[in-house]
């Protein structure tokens, strides 16, 4: 069907509800448009299409580029066991906008446990926030283990929150070992500039001139 | 030993397109279910089954099952132009356009896995088609052909039709809340001699006969993406 149509990257994102995934994108999305990345954004909500309208409000995107697939409540399905209502919602934007780059897949508000098939995406990141607390390294979720790219968003928040960020850093380090992480506070922009370098490295095969490489 | 195997090669590819585990998308739909279940028309597992049986008598058997048929015998003796036919019949039969683009959709998510799972020269003339738009590759004439292409017989085609659209209503009835698991296999059990009957009726019927009457259920498509939270396609 879309045999003969040049294929995006697919970047997949995930983590559970809350954590940041809608505001990675909106912090992400702006940053590779400037770099002259042509960008699309599949999203799975749980319910309603409530992150692609965030999205389409937002406005750095044209309307078209954002597209809802409803999950039938089984986010970690429509990334994994079935992927084929994300897969068709990719080639329709590959098929729309020929000169896409790359597509992000948003998860629905998943478990530790959720991961993407990599029959839809060529890389995934997960996304968990410190206010879920400083142990969520320690459970060794398969997201967190198996990602990419782990983000460990709203550092800002941890002296509030009672959670202690050196320990975080300690546990992932030991856990993740060599596989990539960032920390970011995606409200104020900090860090996401590894985010970007992670992307650009991994999936466009270019790097930044201005990123950070991931610590 | 020969017919022994091909035997089994059959049973093991209806047992894998059947499957609610076969990924074709079949997840995101409730077929109008989730709107009937939002505003309390369907509450109880007896509303469920009786929902069920309006679907499977007065649609699913009158004309979805109907454009398999005649898909799959016109894929068994290679008749593309009649495959096409099924599809643009079935289209025109179709009045809810939510229900047109669910069909489409989860025809071409069918599609797409057959194609990597059983190659087949007719499953890609049939992607050529919806691609440059003269099939619209609705789920069942897709289901009809790559049921002839993994090797199945008609009968067992269309068993697998019925008890993959039967058991992914039970998994949204659960998953809506009108019923729980326990009472989900005994609506299947409930159900199940009466998709013999459903095939039978479908057999007596040309695509100039197909029909369906389901007002209440094509009302409730139709207002499905005004709910205010939506958990399914349809």
């Amino acid at each position: 069907m879309t045999d003969d149509i040049q294929s995006a990257a697919r970047v997949g994102i995930g983590g559970p509800v809350g954590s940041g995934k809608t505001a990675l994108l909106e912090g992400l999305v702006p940053r590779l448009m400037q770099q002259g990345i042509e960008v699309a954004v599949v999203t799975n909500d749980l319910l309603t299409q409530e992150d692609a309208d965030r999205l389409r409000r937002k406005g750095f995107l044209p309307s078209e580029r954002i597209v809802g697939v409803e999950t039938g409540s089984c986010p970690h399905t429509a990334i994994r066991e079935d992927p084929t209502m994300n897969l068709l919602a990719v080639q329709d934007l590959e098929r729309l906008i020929p000169q896409l780059d790359l597509v992000f897949i948003e998860s629905g508000g998943d478990n530790l446990a959720s991961t993407f098939s990599y029959d839809l995406v060529d890389t995934y990141i997960f996304v968990i926030d410190v206010g879920a607390g400083d142990d969520i390294p320690r459970k060794n979720g398969p997201g967190f283990m198996q990602a990419d790219l782990v983000v460990i968003n709203k550092v800002d928040i941890a002296p509030y929150v009672g959670a202690d960020l050196a320990v975080i850093r300690r546990e992932v380090a030991a856990r993740r070992r060599e596989k990539p992480v960032a920390y970011t506070n995606c409200k104020t922009g900090e860090g996401l500039d590894q985010v970007v370098y992670f992307i650009s490295e991994t999936v466009l095969f270019q790097t930044s001139q201005t990123a950070v490489k991931v610590i | 030993m020969t017919g022994n195997r091909s035997v089994l090669d059959s049973r093991l590819a209806l047992m894998q397109l059947s499957d609610s585990f076969f990924p074709s998308g079949s997840f995101t739909l409730s077929h109008g279910l989730e709107s009937l279940a939002h505003s309390g028309q369907i509450q109880s597992p007896q509303d469920f089954q009786d929902f069920l049986h309006i679907l499977l008598y007065q649609k699913v058997g009158s004309s979805d099952l109907v454009a398999l048929l005649h898909a799959y015998q016109a894929s068994q003796s290679a008749a593309l132009d009649e495959i096409r036919q099924a599809d643009l019949s079935l289209f025109a039969q179709t009045l809810i356009q939510p229900v047109r683009e669910a069909q489409g959709k989860s025809g071409r998510a069918l599609l797409m896995v057959a194609r990597s799972t059983w190659p087949d020269r007719q499953l890609d003339w049939l992607a050529d088609q919806i691609s440059v738009g003269q099939c619209h590759g609705l789920h069942p004439v897709v289901f009809a052909v790559v049921g002839r292409a993994a090797g199945l017989e008609p009968s067992d085609i269309l068993l697998a039709y019925l008890h993959s659209f039967v058991t992914g209503l039970c998994g949204a009835a659960i998953r809506l809340g009108v019923l729980g698991h326990l009472k989900a296999q005994l609506v299947l059990k409930a159900i199940a001699p009466e998709l013999e009957t459903v095939i039978a009726q479908a057999t007596d019927l040309t695509l100039e006969d197909m029909w369906t009457c389901t007002p209440l259920i094509d009302i409730a498509q139709m207002g499905h993406q005004h709910l205010p939270q939506r958990q399914f396609m349809t």
